[in-house]
């Protein structure tokens, strides 16, 4: 009793745990933020940022989502890169960084990529402004929060997260402004309001400096024009600053969001420009794009998959499992992608869905190994074998290839002088390029070539079997002799004993071609009894091609191992050889016992059938059933 | 056999030609380590309307890996051993396949290919398998494939079938396949090596006894290196044997005495 027999119920449920488990991870890829959006943040700011110093950027570092998260931090090392790359691209008058959602979730990450982010960006001559994200939720949540002390508390000197972020300030000797915003919603509709606080960089002092809030109303959209990345690409000019809101937020609410950063940026820049609008907005709505791409890639390979298996009789759990296993590695590819793509900026979060991934992976792999044999779930894995550097001689003497005896018996009497001679020299000349293509594909088999002719008497035409490789068909010419049949068969029969033939070769093939009756019936019939009682005869693949309407059916009909085939004229004598000779040779891997010729029989009436031609007589099978 | 005791291993490769056809490896092997120990190796047909070959191949290393597990010396000889031991293999076998055309069913694509011969047919393999029971070994063979003892010299345990050609062979799925299984129980000598074959391994070779020496030679490598050792360079060898010669799957299980 082997492990699978007992444990066939385990391996079920193994799969069906681990397609859930890959469910979930699939489901968790799709709150991350993808390369896509990556490439988009970047090339947004290559593309454009060398054309205008902008006056302001508002990065939006809000929002408690990851992917959000990580493409803000890619834009601001984006900004980085580009005023360092080759083109010393002009960074932004002032930054502005949205970043107090985020630390509620993740405190330590998001500091820390903060941190790293205001690294790159502090020699920029940047004024550096961080803000609060005062839309939806944010504006009721905001308040509360500083209430409480939890809010400034990213900026006192106790916390190790604020001082980090405090000493970057210091270092750049740039005051932050923490300011944050509420929706008032009355009669008239809906208004914000701002409220600027300025905290200097003296961790020491964390006083509210202007006290007062600053009302404001959310201008008509010609004052304050949101633009979509494609109307910026299409009329860069119209830019002179901008601000940026990256990210699909769960909500959807793109306009929510685009209004909010708007009223920060609007109050902002009211204080830092003294009121001259310079900035336009920008939505890079990437995210959702790229995330339904991949969603939508994965979704198809997962259908092909499935009707794949499926089609092919799988079971549901088999074809679900090895979908999944290899639908997950493309997702989880993706996945790394975005966590190598920080620089840096390593999540707690991505980790450990990307850790369940490989494990449902490798899970999933294994459960799919078991297709198809294993699906019964009880069939012991195969040893594998380790391996190692020990090297041992190869086991047995000379490794060689077994020679494949093929035989051509030509009828050369007189009655195939002229058009017939001719299209046996052409049909045998011609099929020789396609038996060394069949060998090739053979490679267990070396074939070796020998011929017969026949009319007064018979003779080999080559002294000893030639390889195919090296075989050359000499015209044959048809005199006025004889059709001595008999004489050929049973010349062929002595190169059927061992030797001459080599020990260890395959069955041996027999084509026999003649148009006409044969004229040593005594001898023929000698011949053909012998045939049938030849140990290798018996085996060998005899085929008997009748050419014109006069052949000698009976004989040739007792010659071969299958109904003979006729050919009427040249071209299909040419395309009968050809299908014999490739046919015969590559048919010999391994079948059920005295199954062979029946295969053969077949495999010929095939390749007749799609070229039209007929048979001699009707195929008459016999099932050995 | 005091002091000393018998351990398997085997591997199976697929052959360079299925690698270039993109067709899996048919061939199955298995082996029971603990007692009694068992060695199986199948190899699934070639022919196309085979569909399920690989299949077939792997049931039958199960089946013979029960049939070992369970076996109980009936302590009889010649054709009643041979028929008590026909009849668990290829009964068990026809059994597995039943059951597991019964759970996945053939679709119309496989029907296709198949039409005009019983659905067995579609798991068509051989199997060669040999087990330690007591002081003896059993043996037991249906197909073509080799079954070679090394002691002090080296023998077939089976002669090759003269009714079969090259590219023929009796089968699990024929008809009469219980009259076709071949039975022996043995005696091996100390150090003693058993070797059971798939046929593309001797195909690789120029002549018999080019292949037959295999048997020898392995038992010098496992005397002189190890089982272990010669278990983990199997792959290796079998795979370049199959790329030099026969191009087919190679499978090959070892049973040998081994110092306790």
């Amino acid at each position: 009793m082997n492990a699978y027999a007992k444990n066939g119920m385990v391996l079920r449920l193994y799969r069906w745990v681990a397609i859930l488990i890959a469910l979930l991870v699939s489901l968790a890829f799709t709150q991350w933020y993808t390369p896509l959006d990556m490439a988009l943040a970047s090339r947004f700011v290559a593309a454009h940022e060398p054309a205008v110093r902008p006056d302001i950027a508002v990065v939006d570092l809000g929002a408690d989502e990851s992917h959000v998260w990580s493409a803000s931090v890619a834009f601001l090392n984006a900004i980085a890169a580009a005023h360092a790359g080759p083109h010393h691209v002009q960074p932004p008058d002032s930054l502005v960084l949205d970043i107090i959602y985020s630390p509620t979730s993740r405190p330590d990450a998001s500091v820390r990529d903060v941190t790293a982010a205001l690294e790159r960006v502090r020699d920029l001559n940047v004024r550096t402004v961080l803000a609060v994200d005062p839309y939806k939720p944010g504006s009721q949540y905001i308040r509360p929060n500083i209430a409480a002390g939890i809010v400034p508390q990213i900026f006192d000197a106790a916390s190790t997260a604020g001082q980090s972020i405090m000493e970057v300030l210091r270092d750049t000797n740039r005051d932050a402004i923490l300011l944050y915003a509420e929706s008032i919603v009355d009669g008239t509709g809906t208004s914000y309001r701002a409220f600027p606080l300025i905290v200097h960089k003296d961790p020491e002092d964390k006083e509210d400096e202007l006290g007062t809030h600053v009302p404001f109303v959310i201008g008509d959209p010609a004052r304050m024009p949101v633009y979509t990345l494609a109307q910026i690409e299409r009329d860069p000019g119209r830019i002179s600053g901008y601000y940026v809101v990256v990210g699909s937020h769960r909500s959807l609410d793109t306009a929510g969001v685009v209004r909010g950063v708007d009223s920060v940026a609007w109050a902002i820049n009211d204080r830092l420009t003294a009121g001259t609008p310079h900035y336009r907005s920008v939505y890079l709505s990437g995210s959702l794009v790229a995330k339904l791409t991949c969603l939508a890639v994965a979704s198809a390979i997962a259908i092909f998959l499935l009707l794949f298996y499926r089609t092919r009789g799988h079971t549901w759990s088999v074809a679900l499992s090895t979908t999944v296993a290899t639908v997950l590695p493309v997702l989880g590819l993706l996945g790394f992608y975005v966590t190598g793509a920080q620089d840096g900026a390593v999540f707690l979060q991505p980790v450990f869905p990307m850790l369940s991934a490989a494990i449902a992976s490798a899970v999933c792999a294994a459960a799919a190994r078991d297709l198809p044999e294993r699906a019964a779930g009880r069939v012991p894995r195969p040893v594998v074998a380790r391996r190692t550097a020990v090297e041992m001689p190869r086991p047995g003497g000379s490794i060689g290839k077994r020679e494949l005896p093929f035989f051509w018996i030509c009828d050369v009497s007189g009655s195939m002088a002229g058009g017939s001679i001719n299209a046996l020299n052409v049909a045998v000349r011609e099929a020789l390029p396609a038996m060394r293509d069949e060998e090739r594909s053979f490679p267990q088999a070396r074939i070796v070539m020998r011929s017969i002719a026949f009319s007064t008497g018979a003779h080999w035409l080559e002294p000893n079997a030639v390889p195919l490789a090296e075989y050359v068909w000499n015209n044959l010419e048809a005199g006025d002799g004889e059709s001595d049949m008999g004489a050929a068969l049973a010349l062929a029969l002595q190169a059927l004993d061992s030797p001459p033939l080599a020990p260890g070769h395959f069955p041996p093939v027999l084509v026999l071609v003649s148009d006409g009756l044969a004229t040593d019936t005594a001898v023929l019939e000698d011949a053909l009894v012998a045939l049938g009682r030849h140990p290798v005869a018996m085996k060998a693949t005899r085929v008997a091609i009748a050419l014109g309407p006069d052949a000698d059916s009976a004989s040739l009909q007792r010659f071969g191992s299958i109904p003979p085939m006729r050919a009427e004229d040249a071209s299909q004598l040419a395309e009968l050889i050809a299908i014999v000779a490739r046919t015969t040779v590559g048919f010999n891997s391994s079948v059920v016992a005295y199954d062979g010729m029946d295969a053969l029989e077949r495999e010929i009436a095939r390749l007749q059938n799609r070229r039209a031609l007929t048979w001699e007589t009707p195929v008459a099978s016999e099932d050995v059933w | 056999m005091s002091g000393a005791r018998w351990r398997v291993g085997a591997a199976s490769v697929r052959g360079a030609s299925h690698v270039r056809s993109g067709r899996p490896n048919q061939d199955a092997v298995g082996v029971r380590e603990r007692a009694p120990v068992a060695i199986a190796v199948a190899d699934g047909h070639g022919d196309a309307r085979c569909t399920r070959a690989d299949v077939g191949s792997a049931l039958a290393v199960a089946v013979a890996l029960e049939v070992a597990a369970s076996f109980e010396d009936p302590h009889v000889q010649g054709e009643a051993l041979r028929e008590a031991l026909a009849e668990r293999v290829v009964g068990g076998w026809t059994a597995r396949v039943v059951q597991h055309l019964k759970a996945q069913p053939m679709d119309a694509r496989e029907q296709a290919v198949t039409a005009g011969r019983p659905p067995l047919y579609a798991y068509g393999s051989t199997l060669l398998a040999a087990f330690v029971n007591g002081t003896d070994i059993f043996a037991l063979q249906i197909g073509d494939g080799d079954l070679l003892i090394a002691d002090d010299g080296v023998r077939r345990v089976f002669e090759r079938d003269t009714r079969l050609a090259g590219h023929e062979t009796t089968s699990l799925c024929q008809t009469n396949a219980r009259a076709e299984v071949r039975v022996a129980r043995l005696r091996a000598g100390p150090g003693a090596v058993i070797l059971a074959a798939t046929d593309g391994y001797a195909n690789s070779f120029a002549q018999d006894a080019d292949f037959t020496r295999v048997a020898s030679d392995f038992r010098a490598l496992i005397g002189s290196h190890g089982l272990d050792a010669v278990i983990e360079r199997l792959p290796d060898m079998l795979d370049a044997t199959s790329r030099e010669g026969s191009g087919d799957d190679i499978s090959l299980a070892l049973l040998a005495t081994v110092k306790a």
